[in-house]
């Protein structure tokens, strides 16, 4: 049986490629807890790298019959607690953010080894006048240790990225929208305020978004590419 | 200008790689997809457009080696496919004029060494790694779109201690699922071999550092739309031409290190070749017509459609009636194989050939380059054809095409064979089909199973065989075979006619067409050798002049058909013309269209039936239909209802079921609307000609309206190597929109599970919720115009080189998966048809099998063309194991070497449909009674499942 991880990961300013969100599939419900974070975890990271959830919680769970197991259970946390699916998956990161070239965001990049798996990945960037440059780099990664599995799906991952990467980029622009129209200025950068480095923050993408179960509804997106994936 | 021009010409040509295949000559290749018939036995669809091949420009087609020089700038080019060699001193400003004036094809290699090898942080790695890039369109590049595919690798000598894959660390693999990456193939590290006589300056140099070096070969594919049919659904493909560029780059590289003791490309310890070292270097400049040839022919030949598994559906489904059609075509078609081509009565050549294929059915579901990192050993079954006439072989590669036995796309159709099994009994149909037809007798054939000494059929085979047999088998046979014996070897001579007699010196070459065959148009049939006066059509007033020698001839016509699977349809007409449009022409010559009238199909009418002489255009039964040039072509009046649609919901009777008050199709001269999808087929079946039911059945169904194989008007529809679910695939992404807006735009519900847990329900309902499940179409082809390794089944032209091309892709299957797949028992075998000499023989070969007691010969010492990829003296390849060639034939005039008692139990249920659909309407059972369908239902269920 193959297995998938996605991942949310992002370029963060202070900490380099990261990981923000993490779902892991299990087909057995009684091994979450070993997927899960546990409470004595320290996760000292900026806002920009936390995984922001309701309650101030570290994991996501959720139990949903697939098409070949009624016990598969879905979880999420900001990095996977397994050493070896760990390494893995922060060498993808950094090799999708940092080494790896793309002529066109828009356009997938498959990258794999048999080494640390294979993944299909989607950088997308996000408007934030906090960010240098105005942008913060995102990139939602579907990883599998099973290389034929990742390919077989290319164009059910790629649209269930398109459309999570869209989804995200609404909101933030609507964000951005809202909060123009109640401050009452344009919130575009002028020279000043793009050359000071003391404008630059980390921002979570709770905060961008102005979505406070944003986290959430990425789990559940998650799930279903999953779900779809043959 | 003009200069510039033919120079611009001449660089395009640089490569005599074929013109891409939709402009050779495809449009307006007689040979495409005119026969509907044939596209919906073979590819399961009437339309063209599926099987239209992809406009991929081999100009774009691209293979770059380059090497990482070690800095994030310093990148060589070794080889580049692409590049042209100009001498320096021809004429530079020329050369600037035209990188300046001429439009760009091809992407810079520095751009694409930005992909390969990545321009942000330097990584150390030894490790292959795999990418594929979407390069960029744009007007400089032209508007083409590519896809990158690379391969990085090392040349070192340094011992990788890293961890090796599938060896998860232990406390996670009794956890939850192991983290285990598996490439679709694995390849063994290349690894530096220090010359001998140099190793004393290397390890002066180098005693305390490694020397390594990291590569990259790199594909550029062109794609007309989809990644998935091009470059997702070969990728097995393509990996195994990636590694083996991958193992010539690294020999030669290699061998360019070692000759020289001082070794003047190692400094500092890394490689450093100089620019395009390998430029002219033949072995790998052959690889880019390689991979166009391989591109082409694995993304624009269509796969046959798993006729297996829609039949097992229909026969499973009896209610549903889906796929009837399917069924019915390949009975027919069975039938018409042995009343046409097995004119001997000693002949048991398709009955030796399906119980061989039996015998492997789900092993040549396999994709010969795959490796199943669960199994310690691999088996490749191929089924080749060789044959001159691919009109005939077409016939043959659907009879056996419904013998494999794919259960991913059974499953994925919604079925399981275990379940089919259990409802397809032969035991459940024996009343039924004792009473439905009168024949009788006890199996002809040995109750013992023949044991062949040089076959050697594994467990799981016998065990199949011993599935197959049991329901029929002569312990077990049903009444039905058990009191009445079938006479089988009769049956031939019986369905002879006198039309059948004019064509006999042609059928007894077997294989020939018979070209003149169209001035037959008799229409009486009397001179049958076995008097069954019963059985001839001619006692079948209303059907008028069809006989038995219009079923010939238009089995001849569809011989001369236009059909042409998707090899055909796509011509390396560079390779000396297509194997097809050299056979059509041949027959184009003897045959004139030019005073048809066309009409368009789906009238009711049954025309093509005849095919030529007095009977071009003539109107049959009164309906006064003209032939087409097409019509004629066509094998069969399926062509006719190409209108008409499958409606499963509207057609609730079961397979076979008859409608007994339907009325006679031809004496309606139109459609009738009749509920049954098949319902009206035993009614046409009121000869005993074989071929006259097969003309009554397509009849009858034209004017129910309901014949149809055409999978996209049904639940399913397929593209040139998958098939869909249903209809809905092209809404995925849109599905896809409506799941991620309506997560989007709903607050999630959650509960507190724990402290740190949140608990997420799925969100319930969904607006869409499943998407359209696909899977891929085993590698079966209907026809090449050249052998393809990559293909289970195929027909090739006549060549007399073809069985040892055969055993020399046999060896490269030995030693690849030998070398790279560290499995233990690797067997490869072919069944190889030559329709022409009527011999079928089983080429084996082997390794890791007890080799004491048979001759050996090293694989890794083998002449075959792969065994140059593997001889770097240091790459740590497993010792070469012996393997054992087996050559059997099965089959050949006078020779009967199989499994006897299997090609008894086969050659009896084919006896017994012929029997069936012969004599049912005399035997005082209604043809419509669900006894037929069960009995048929059984019949064929015995040699599928």
């Amino acid at each position: 049986m193959s297995n998938y991880m996605v991942c949310l990961a992002h370029f963060c300013e202070l900490h380099g490629p990261s990981s923000i969100m993490c779902t892991q599939v299990s087909g057995d419900g009684t091994a979450v807890p070993k997927l899960s974070l546990s409470s004595t975890t320290k996760l000292q990271t900026c806002s920009s790298c936390k995984l922001a959830l309701p309650q101030d919680a570290l994991n996501l769970t959720t139990k949903t019959p697939t098409k070949t197991n009624p016990n598969t259970c879905f979880v999420s946390t900001q990095y996977p607690v397994f050493q070896s699916r760990y390494t893995a998956l922060t060498k993808l990161i950094m090799k999708s953010l940092s080494v790896e070239t793309t002529s066109d965001l828009a356009k997938p990049l498959f990258i794999g080894d048999n080494l640390n798996g294979f993944s299909l990945t989607k950088i997308f960037k996000i408007k934030d006048v906090n960010a240098r440059g105005g942008e913060r780099k995102y990139c939602f990664m579907v990883v599998s240790d099973e290389e034929i599995k990742i390919l077989k799906n290319w164009n059910i991952i790629t649209s269930y990225l398109t459309e999570l990467i869209s989804s995200i980029q609404k909101k933030v622009q609507t964000s951005i929208e809202h909060k123009n129209k109640v401050d009452g200025k344009h919130s575009n950068l002028n020279n000043e305020t793009y050359l000071r480095r003391s404008l630059v923050k980390p921002r979570s993408l709770v905060e961008l978004t102005e979505d406070d179960r944003i986290f959430v509804k990425l789990h559940l997106g998650a799930i279903q590419l999953v779900k779809d994936m043959s | 200008m003009l200069g510039r021009l033919f120079r611009q010409q001449s660089s395009s040509s640089l490569h005599k790689e074929p013109p891409p295949a939709s402009s050779s000559g495809l449009g307006t290749s007689a040979n495409s997809y005119e026969d509907s018939y044939t596209r919906e036995i073979l590819y399961g669809v009437s339309e063209k457009r599926i099987l239209n091949p992809y406009d991929l420009n081999s100009k774009l087609f691209r293979i770059l080696v380059s090497q990482d020089g070690g800095s994030l700038r310093s990148k060589q080019v070794l080889f580049d496919s692409a590049h042209e060699d100009k001498p320096l001193s021809a004429a530079p400003k020329s050369n600037l004029t035209r990188s300046i004036m001429s439009p760009k094809i091809h992407h810079n290699p520095n751009e694409l060494h930005d992909y390969m090898f990545g321009c942000g942080l330097p990584t150390n790695e030894l490790h292959s790694i795999t990418k594929i890039h979407m390069l960029p369109v744009s007007s400089q590049y032209g508007s083409s779109r590519c896809v990158l595919v690379t391969r990085l690798f090392s040349i070192t000598d340094f011992q990788d201690s890293t961890i090796s894959p599938g060896s998860p660390s232990s406390n996670e693999s009794q956890e939850i699922g192991v983290w285990c990456p598996r490439p679709t193939l694995p390849i063994n590290t290349t690894k530096i071999s220090v010359h001998p006589s140099s190793t004393a300056s290397v390890s002066a140099t180098s005693t305390k550092n490694n020397v390594t070096s990291r590569f990259a070969v790199g594909l550029i594919i062109p794609l007309d739309d989809n990644v998935t049919e091009v470059i997702a659904n070969n990728w097995h493909e393509i990996c195994h031409f990636l590694i083996v560029l991958q193992k010539t780059v690294s020999k030669k590289m290699i061998g360019v290190i070692n000759q020289n003791e001082h070794m003047p490309y190692i400094q500092n310890k890394r490689i450093q070749f100089p620019s395009y070292i390998l430029a002219n270097d033949m072995d790998i400049q052959s690889n880019l017509l390689k991979l166009i040839k391989l591109i082409n022919y694995n993304a624009n030949i269509p796969k046959l459609v798993n006729s297996n598994s829609l039949m097992k559906l229909c026969l499973r489904d009896t209610g549903v009636s889906k796929y009837n059609p399917m069924v019915l075509n390949w009975v027919l078609e069975i039938l018409n194989w042995l009343e046409f081509k097995e004119l001997n009565e000693s002949s048991k050549f398709l009955s030796s050939l399906l119980a061989l294929v039996i015998s492997y059915r789900y092993s040549l579901t396999e994709r010969p380059f795959s490796h199943d990192y669960s199994s310690r050993g691999k088996e490749i079954t191929r089924i080749v054809v060789m044959t001159g006439n691919p009109m005939v072989a077409k016939k043959l590669m659907f009879i056996l095409n419904g013998m494999i036995a794919d259960e991913d796309v059974l499953n994925m159709l919604g079925g399981t064979t275990g379940s089919l099994e259990k409802q397809i009994s032969l035991d459940n149909f024996r009343s039924p089909l004792e009473e439905a037809v009168d024949i009788g007798g006890t199996v002809p054939n040995s109750p013992t199973q023949e044991t062949d000494v040089d076959t050697d059929i594994d467990e799981e085979d016998e065990e199949e065989i011993e599935n197959i047999s049991s329901p029929s088998s002569p312990t077990s046979s049903p009444p039905l075979f058990a009191a009445h014996p079938i006479p089988i070897k009769s049956k031939p001579s019986q369905s002879f006619s006198s039309s059948e007699n004019s064509f006999s010196n042609i059928s007894h070459k077997g294989w020939e067409i018979p070209g003149k065959a169209t001035p037959v148009t008799s229409t009486s049939v009397s001179n049958s050798s076995t008097p069954v006066p019963k059985n001839i059509p001619i006692s079948r007033p209303q059907r008028g002049s069809l006989s038995k020698s219009s079923s010939m001839a238009y089995l001849s016509s569809s011989l001369n058909s236009s059909l042409s699977s998707s090899a055909s349809n796509y011509s390396l007409s560079k390779l000396g013309g297509s194997f097809i449009d050299k056979w059509r022409n041949q027959f184009n010559s003897s045959v004139n269209y030019d005073n048809i009238d066309y009409q368009p199909p789906g009238h009711g009418s049954f025309g093509g039936h005849s095919f030529g002489g007095n009977s071009l255009g003539k109107p049959y039964g009164g309906i006064g239909r003209k032939l087409t040039s097409q019509t004629m072509k066509t094998p069969s009046p399926a062509l006719e209802i190409e209108g008409f649609h499958l409606s499963p919901s509207s057609s609730p009777s079961p397979v076979l079921s008859a409608t007994p008050t339907l009325p006679s199709p031809i004496s309606n001269g139109g459609p009738n609307g009749s509920p049954a999808l098949l319902s009206t087929i035993p009614t046409g079946i009121r000869s005993v000609s074989k071929t006259q039911s097969m003309f009554d059945l397509y009849h009858a169904d034209s004017f129910s309206g309901k014949h149809s194989t055409r999978l996209e008007t049904n639940a399913i529809s397929r593209s040139k190597a998958s098939i869909y679910e249903n209809h809905q695939f092209t809404a995925n992404s849109l599905k896809i929109n409506r799941k991620i807006d309506h997560i989007m735009e709903t607050a999630p519900h959650f509960e507190v599970a724990s402290e740190t847990t949140l608990n997420v329900p799925e969100p319930d309902p969904f607006p869409a919720h499943q998407l359209a499940a696909y899977e891929d179409l085993p590698p079966s082809v209907a026809f090449t115009d050249e052998f393809r390794p990559e293909f289970v089944l195929q027909s090739c032209p006549i060549n007399p080189r073809l069985e040892q091309q055969i055993i020399s892709s046999m060896k490269n299957d030995l030693l690849f998966h030998q070398n790279n797949c560290h499995v233990d028992n690797i067997t490869t075998r072919t069944i190889f048809v030559s329709l022409r000499a009527r011999e079928v023989k089983l080429i084996e070969m082997k390794i890791g099998d007890d080799p004491s007691t048979v001759v050996t010969t090293p694989a890794a010492m083998s002449t075959s063309p792969l065994g140059s990829y593997f001889p770097e003296p240091a790459v740590p390849r497993r010792s070469a194991a012996p393997y054992k060639t087996t050559v059997k034939k099965v089959y050949g005039p006078g020779k009967h070497q199989g499994d006897g008692a299997l090609v008894g139990l086969v050659e009896q249920n084919l006896h017994a449909m012929r029997e069936l659909l012969a004599r049912g309407a005399d035997s005082g059972v209604s043809q419509s009674s669900p006894d037929f369908s069960a009995a048929l239902c059984a019949l064929v269920s015995n040699l599928l499942c």
